[in-house]
């Protein structure tokens, strides 16, 4: 899976998640920027993302990303790109 | 920018705190420096802090150590009676040693002519340490520079002790002979203090606690050497009066009798030196007796700081070694009386009449 | 030693910084290392020396837990070492802060007569535990590095976090202590941390020690206080406490910027909060970042991959309560304290459902400040009985002239001695209003100080302006204020006259 399809796919999970479909996440998206994106909807996003993917993250995963892009970037890792 | 800034902020800063302890220096309310100055009056309230600066810089020849009972004496009483220059050297709830140092310190700095020094069995039976570092005024008493700081910056000294020179000296009255003194706020009655009194029900068996001995026949030792050591003082020692509410509570719990032998082996010490003189009063049936002399069972009205001051200038009321067996039979007869006797009943007939 | 201390101002800092930077000038970063470790472990054994002993047992146990990771690679080693982490950690905590509490409600339950130990708190070490316990977590979950021994001891006794935090990540400080361009003094970051300092110390003997006089005479005379001034008491200790604790912070930042290390914000103005949650991202925020990351998300994230949405449902609602609980029992042994969590947790369920989707106006900011001074006069009352009263005091409604008598306390502020002396010669009576008045005076200023900018902001906004004179001068003028303000003459009252 490209780099440009996980972020496809990520987008409809954020869109979902926070329930706003004028969402586009970049690279540089971090908490602050969508609202509501507090720490019960971060842990629903997470889990939301592992079911998409079919992945799980690890605590250390889940607790050192910064932003949209490394979510991604750990995906991409995962699925052995 | 900001050097500019560091400068001004450092240099300011410095300049106020420099301000604030020549300010300190110069008034300095505890005479840790010096003596009062441009005719200020001498502003006592703060005994634990400033007795240490009193005996360093004050003029005098005679000292009053003692601890509570000590604080209401008038030092114009006793300039009077005994044609010397008396400071106050007060310790509230004091040791011995606290006094032995206080006494100590006077004789590095001035020729002592005359010591009072009252009594107290608490300070004689306590600890044979100093009580200084109960609070935080060593920086006061002690002669290291560095820890003055907590003086010349200090927001009580400069907002209250400072101006209650100025206003003490130019507005309200203030009587410099009476330091330290508490009685003018509280109220001396029978009533109220036997209305707090309850004695115990039974008679205990008598006690004697080692301890507290041999706290005090240290204690003994410990004057004597500074008496011993100074014989052009003389010293003038004084049982003052303690309320029949006290010796009713000793009596019932078996106290009394240790209180009498530590009492007689104390004047058969003392009166073996040529520059000791010892008074009596608590066998005085009127002091001890009449309630309406005492706040609470221990502290006695001012007018009771007068009398005794008077009887001592006119050599009353002296105990010896020959004497102090029968004065001291004499208190017991009295506490005897009076607790068996039912000691609440006689008073509350007393205030009815 | 406490930073609001002269020993500290006078002695201690300007040694600490001299020694420091003279290391680095001549580049001897290691041996400047090792001053700093000297220098804050003076700082924390000032207090008790044998606290030493614990501060020292505590980097050593868990500084072998990350070497035996480090050493052993094992399948196992990351879920023993976690295990491991927390019960050390845990267990010393436990042993120092909770086992009076333990003890007395085992007594209280089971009738039992277990002794007693009144083991006396350690300062400091509800927050250097849980700073360890964050590394040893993260070196667990393969997020953290192993550090050279000098850098870890830096780390945890760096002696402006040591004792009220902020409770730092090794990510965010260790990097900072091996930058060694940073070893080189700045004026620029001097002057930042004097700035910050000398708010802070204003903060606090200024602001926050006078309140505690008004809230602590409130709390011996509970039992005597009617509705407007137990509201008016939990308000000022409200007060107090952002005055006393952020001011307290603000010192360490500004004192870690003298250094040049950058400690994080931990307050940016709580009380302008319009929810539950905002409050906490902006009161402690270090406490919440650690909850967060390693209680609230483990607990989440596994509540969230259940399949069965009852469960799914009944984890979003316990997580917070629990987390909260936890926070409440941190913040002191005793079940006042639990009850305190209990209620910020409930709050917290209640804030996060979603048709609560309050709007930033003045109604949501003043629910959510009323729930925080309700919840301070929990936090404030030593003991279950002393709050039940209390809160019977706020809620059920009573008016007597109490009040009055609670605010002649400030007689013992000395700024208040001459014109009271006055007064009382002149007008007795109208010190029945004077007191009050300044009281209103007192809470005014502080409303004021709230709605205004916090330290970080004065900082930022002051740098831009190139520091203005006026500024300084009231900065210079205050700090002296506060400074001889450190001192007092205290009474010894031997006897009850």
């Amino acid at each position: 899976m490209s780099r440009e399809e996980v972020f496809g796919k990520i987008n409809e999970v954020f869109r979902d998640t926070f329930d706003d479909e004028s969402i586009t996440v970049s690279d540089a998206t971090v908490a602050s920027d969508i609202d509501g994106w507090n720490s019960l909807a971060h842990v629903g996003l997470l889990v939301n993302v592992e079911e998409c993917f079919g992945i799980r993250f690890s605590m250390g995963e889940a607790s050192t990303m910064k932003n949209v892009g490394e979510m991604v970037d750990v995906i991409l890792k995962k699925l052995g790109n | 920018m900001e050097q500019k800034f560091l400068r001004q902020f450092y240099i300011g800063l410095l300049a106020i705190l420099v301000v604030a302890a020549s300010i300190v220096i110069l008034f300095d309310p505890f005479y840790h420096y010096h003596d009062s100055v441009f005719g200020l009056k001498h502003v006592l309230e703060d005994r634990d802090y400033q007795v240490a600066g009193t005996i360093d810089h004050f003029t005098y020849d005679a000292i009053l150590l003692g601890t509570s009972t000590a604080e209401n004496n008038n030092l114009g009483q006793f300039r009077e009676n005994f044609g010397c220059e008396p400071i106050k050297a007060i310790r509230a709830g004091g040791s011995n040693a606290d006094f032995l140092t206080y006494l100590d310190r006077a004789y590095k700095k001035r020729q002592i002519r005359k010591v009072f020094y009252y009594i107290d069995y608490i300070a004689l039976e306590g600890d044979l340490k100093p009580t200084f570092d109960r609070m935080d005024t060593d920086f006061i008493t002690n002669a290291n520079p560095f820890d003055d700081v907590k003086y010349l910056l200090n927001k009580d000294i400069l907002l209250k002790n400072i101006p209650l020179q100025f206003v003490y000296t130019y507005g309200l009255s203030y009587d410099e002979d009476n330091p330290y003194s508490w009685y003018q706020s509280k109220t001396f009655s029978t009533a109220a203090i036997t209305g707090r009194y309850s004695p115990r029900e039974e008679f205990l068996s008598t006690t004697f606690n080692e301890t507290t001995y041999q706290n005090f026949t240290t204690n003994i030792g410990l004057l004597s050497e500074r008496i011993q050591k100074h014989p052009e003082t003389e010293y003038y020692v004084v049982f003052s009066p303690i309320s029949i509410l006290w010796w009713d509570e000793a009596y019932r719990a078996g106290e009394i009798d240790q209180k009498i032998r530590e009492t007689q082996e104390f004047v058969k010490a003392m009166d073996a030196f040529e520059n000791v003189k010892i008074y009596y009063f608590q066998n005085d049936r009127d002091l001890a007796a009449n309630l309406d002399h005492y706040m609470d069972s221990v502290h006695f009205s001012y007018e009771v700081n007068c009398e005794i001051c008077d009887r001592v200038a006119r050599d009353e009321n002296r105990i010896t070694a020959a004497n102090c067996e029968a004065l001291t039979q004499d208190l017991y007869q009295m506490v005897e009386e009076f607790s068996r006797g039912g000691i609440l009943e006689y008073y509350a007939d007393a205030l009815t009449q | 030693m406490l930073f609001n201390s002269q020993i500290f101002i006078f002695l201690f800092l300007p040694l600490a910084l001299g020694g420091w930077y003279l290391l680095g000038h001549f580049k001897l970063y290691s041996l400047a290392q090792a001053f700093l470790i000297g220098m804050s472990l003076w700082f924390y054994g000032y207090f008790h020396p044998s606290y030493l002993l614990i501060i020292l047992d505590s980097m050593a146990g868990n500084y072998l837990i990350s070497l035996l990771l480090e050493k052993w690679k094992g399948k196992h080693a990351p879920k023993v070492c976690l295990a491991l982490g927390l019960v050390f950690n845990i267990g010393i905590l436990g042993y120092y802060k909770y086992y009076d509490f333990f003890v007395e409600n085992v007594n209280a339950l089971f009738r039992a007569d277990f002794t007693l130990k009144h083991i006396i708190l350690p300062l400091g070490i509800s927050f250097f535990t849980l700073q360890q316990l964050s590394y040893v977590i993260d070196r667990c979950w393969g997020t953290a590095p192993h550090y050279k021994l000098l850098d870890y001891l830096c780390f945890v006794t760096y002696f402006p976090q040591l004792i009220a935090g902020p409770i730092v990540l090794h990510s965010e400080m260790i990097p900072q202590f091996q930058d060694l361009s940073k070893r080189k003094f700045s004026a620029a970051d001097f002057a930042d941390g004097t700035i910050l300092f000398c708010l802070g110390l204003i903060k606090k003997v200024l602001l926050a020690d006078s309140l505690a006089i008004f809230v602590n005479e409130g709390f011996t005379k509970v039992w005597w206080l009617d509705t407007p001034s137990a509201w008016l008491v939990a308000l000022a200790y409200a007060f107090e406490l952002y005055f006393d604790f952020s001011g307290y912070c603000d010192m360490a930042l500004g004192i870690g910027k003298m250094f040049r290390f950058d400690l994080p914000v931990n307050f940016k103005s709580p009380y302008k909060s319009h929810s539950v949650t905002e409050y906490w991202q902006r009161w402690h925020y270090t406490l919440t970042r650690f909850l967060t990351t390693y209680l609230y998300m483990p607990l989440t994230m596994k509540g969230m991959r259940k399949k069965n949405k009852k469960v799914k449902k009944l984890y979003t609602v316990l997580s917070p309560l629990i987390v909260f609980l936890v926070s409440g029992i941190w913040h002191g042994a005793s079940w006042t304290f639990v009850f305190w969590g209990l209620c910020w947790g409930i709050a917290a369920v209640w804030a996060q459902r979603k048709f609560w989707k309050l709007k930033k106006n003045f109604a949501s900011w003043l629910c959510t400040f009323v729930f925080t001074v309700f919840a301070a006069a929990i936090f404030r009352s030593e003991s279950w009985v002393v709050m039940c009263r209390f809160l019977k005091a706020m809620f059920v409604p009573s008016v007597s002239k109490i009040l009055i008598e609670i605010s002649y306390s400030f007689e013992s502020l000395s700024e208040n001695y001459v014109w009271s002396r006055l007064l009382e010669q002149l007008r007795p009576s109208l010190l029945n209003i004077a007191y009050p008045a300044f009281l209103a005076v007192l809470l005014l200023i502080s409303a004021l100080i709230l709605r205004g900018k916090n330290a970080q902001e004065i900082l930022a906004d002051q740098k831009q302006k190139g520091f203005t004179g006026r500024f300084t001068a009231v900065l210079v003028l205050l700090t002296a204020w506060a400074i001889i303000s450190l001192n007092q003459v205290s009474t010894f009252l031997y006897f009850n006259f």
